[in-house]
């Protein structure tokens, strides 16, 4: 490889033996995948919090205790629990313990204490173009999506690495000509505008794009002009659990494809596919378990964290109802968006209606299973995809209005719609 | 019984000799196995309630949330990660989990990478031997 005397000096162990060991892995990666020169990062979203056994706690507080620092910016993405509502949550203080050696170490490191999966709903984002370093599905989705900054699809703690480092082989999705759509995926004719009034479309389409393109770089037509932010978040989300997505152009929308020219780079599409109304029939089925026989025990929201505009729409959508007493409802959110929620008075509010709050952690990891919870509704269709694989609970979709509806009358609540046959 | 030389590029060295598990369909291990006895439990993945504990894994591509890299630490340090594995393409993040636990935590599950005809070759392939430094895997079926 080509390193620079910096690299060179990191290497020989000069600026630490932290900074050496990841430069190593950094290298072994870099050896994979044929690339010759590391490219610099300013920004890291660390996705080092989620319990997943005392593998990750142990690495994690063995690089906050070396006393090494990240080198970027660095934000944090949700942990397993709420820190303050881990014991209503069922989790065991064994839990609470990982994670808050977890949160300490960051703190060690130096990182920003942002405790969300959707950063780019928090104090600190990048720009268009900056090279920045993720391991969080939906954010690399995101970041390279919506916002066409640049990263690869990194595992924790890997992208803790780069980030001590500074920089991650420049390859994949960091070089500009690796950005351009190889392949155009269209919405049928049977698919009309005015459903996309319903937001789950956005995860539908999602689910169907993602199962058809894999883990390529593609392009979407056809997608309204007409969305919230919130909305391309689902989407970016969905695609990145259906498929291995990283980055996808929506023509008309996204900043590297606002014509078809720009996202294939003047090149004609390889391959044309469609999404017909029959995918949609499909992603419905998939992210709704058909063997659902049990009655709807809490809904979720907040898949990725639902950000301070989701709360406002919520509390708007409750219309000063409140929750059904046989029903559970959480909304999750980052730790940013809880402070703020709290300086308006809001977080009080929802809980009035009924809503458990719930912050930094991830409804994913909740530990509903065991206390006898079967079904949960969600509009999320990351939380539709992952769940019963993470945590055996069978998961039901709906959009957001349904999903307050079936709170609401503490039973399933769903309408006739043209993808539910 | 048949052996057979397969030739392949190693994503990670090593060696090792195993069973094997053999999937079609991309796979997630965030939300896809049990860490503790490294069973398969996505039920819409074909090899759902199989185990990959010491076996050689063989799934075309990674998929998902990229929580892999840390659920394969995890299950190297529990011991019940794969042998190795063998995809088509291995990404970043299905890489990170082995490299990592070769530099920290000295185990060694040899990745390799083999092209698609070659993969649908090994579908019936009942053990496989990787070797340290070699560019090729050694199939038994």
């Amino acid at each position: 490889m080509k390193l620079t005397t910096y690299e060179q000096e990191m290497l020989e162990g000069k600026h630490g033996e932290m900074k050496k060991k990841a430069l190593e892995v950094l290298m072994g990666l870099a050896e994979h995948q044929g690339v010759e020169e590391f490219v610099e990062v300013t920004l890291c979203h660390s996705d080092n919090a989620v319990y997943m056994g005392e593998a990750q706690a142990a690495f994690v507080e063995m690089l906050g205790d070396s006393g090494a620092k990240m080198a970027v910016p660095t934000t944090t993405n949700a942990c397993s629990i709420d820190m303050e509502k881990w014991h209503e949550q069922g989790f065991e203080p064994k839990i609470m313990n990982a994670i808050k050696r977890m949160e300490s170490a960051h703190t060690c490191l130096g990182a920003i204490p942002t405790w969300t999966c959707a950063p780019y709903q928090s104090c600190y984002m990048p720009s268009f173009g900056q090279q920045i370093v993720s391991a969080e599905s939906n954010v690399i989705c995101y970041y390279n999506s919506i916002i066409g900054a640049r990263t690869n699809r990194y595992a924790g703690p890997l992208e803790l690495l780069g980030g001590i480092a500074g920089r991650v082989p420049y390859s994949g999705l960091h070089i500009k000509e690796n950005r351009y759509a190889q392949g155009l995926v269209k919405l049928g004719d049977d698919i009309k505008m005015e459903w996309f009034e319903d937001d789950s479309m956005f995860a539908l389409v999602a689910y169907a794009y993602g199962s058809i393109v894999g883990d390529k770089v593609w392009a979407l037509e056809g997608m309204p002009k007409k969305y919230r932010n919130e909305n391309l978040r689902d989407f970016c989300a969905t695609a990145a659990s259906s498929g291995g997505i990283a980055l996808v152009h929506l023509i008309g929308i996204t900043p590297e494809a606002q014509t078809m020219e720009m996202a294939f780079g003047g090149k004609e599409p390889k391959v044309v596919k469609e999404i017909t109304l029959k995918d949609l029939v499909n992603a419905e089925k998939q992210l709704t378990n058909s063997e659902v026989t049990h009655d709807i025990d809490i809904v979720t929201l907040g898949c990725p964290h639902f950000s301070y505009d989701d709360c406002r729409l919520v509390l708007e959508l409750f219309d000063g109802r409140r929750v059904h007493d046989n029903m559970e409802f959480w909304i999750t959110v980052g730790r940013d968006t809880a402070d703020r929620l709290q300086d308006t008075g809001m977080y009080e509010e929802l809980g009035r209606a009924g809503i458990k709050m719930y912050k930094e952690g991830c409804a994913l990891e909740f530990r509903a299973k065991k206390r006898g919870v079967e079904t949960m509704m969600s509009n999320s269709g990351k939380f539709g995809t992952y769940s019963f694989g993470l945590t055996g609970i069978q998961p039901v979709f709906g959009s957001l209005k349904e999903c307050i509806e079936t709170g609401i009358a503490g039973h399933l609540v769903k309408e006739a719609k043209p993808w539910r046959q | 019984m048949e052996t057979i030389r397969i030739n392949c590029s190693y994503a990670l060295k090593g060696s090792a000799k195993a069973e094997v598990l053999y999937a079609t369909d991309s796979f997630s291990f965030w939300g896809g196995v049990d860490v503790n006895d490294g069973v398969i439990t996505d039920r819409r993945h074909s090899g759902f309630g199989k185990t990959m504990a010491g076996k050689v894994f063989m799934f075309p591509f990674g998929r998902g949330s990229s929580g892999a890299g840390t659920m394969i630490m995890e299950m190297a340090r529990l011991g019940t990660a794969p042998a190795a594995m063998i995809n088509i393409i291995t990404d970043p993040v299905i890489l990170t989990g082995p490299l990592i636990a070769n530099s920290f935590y000295d185990v060694n599950i040899p990745v390799a990478n083999v092209s698609e005809e070659d993969f649908k070759k090994l579908e019936n392939a009942k053990k496989i031997e990787f070797f340290e430094g070699a560019d090729y895997i050694e199939v038994t079926i």
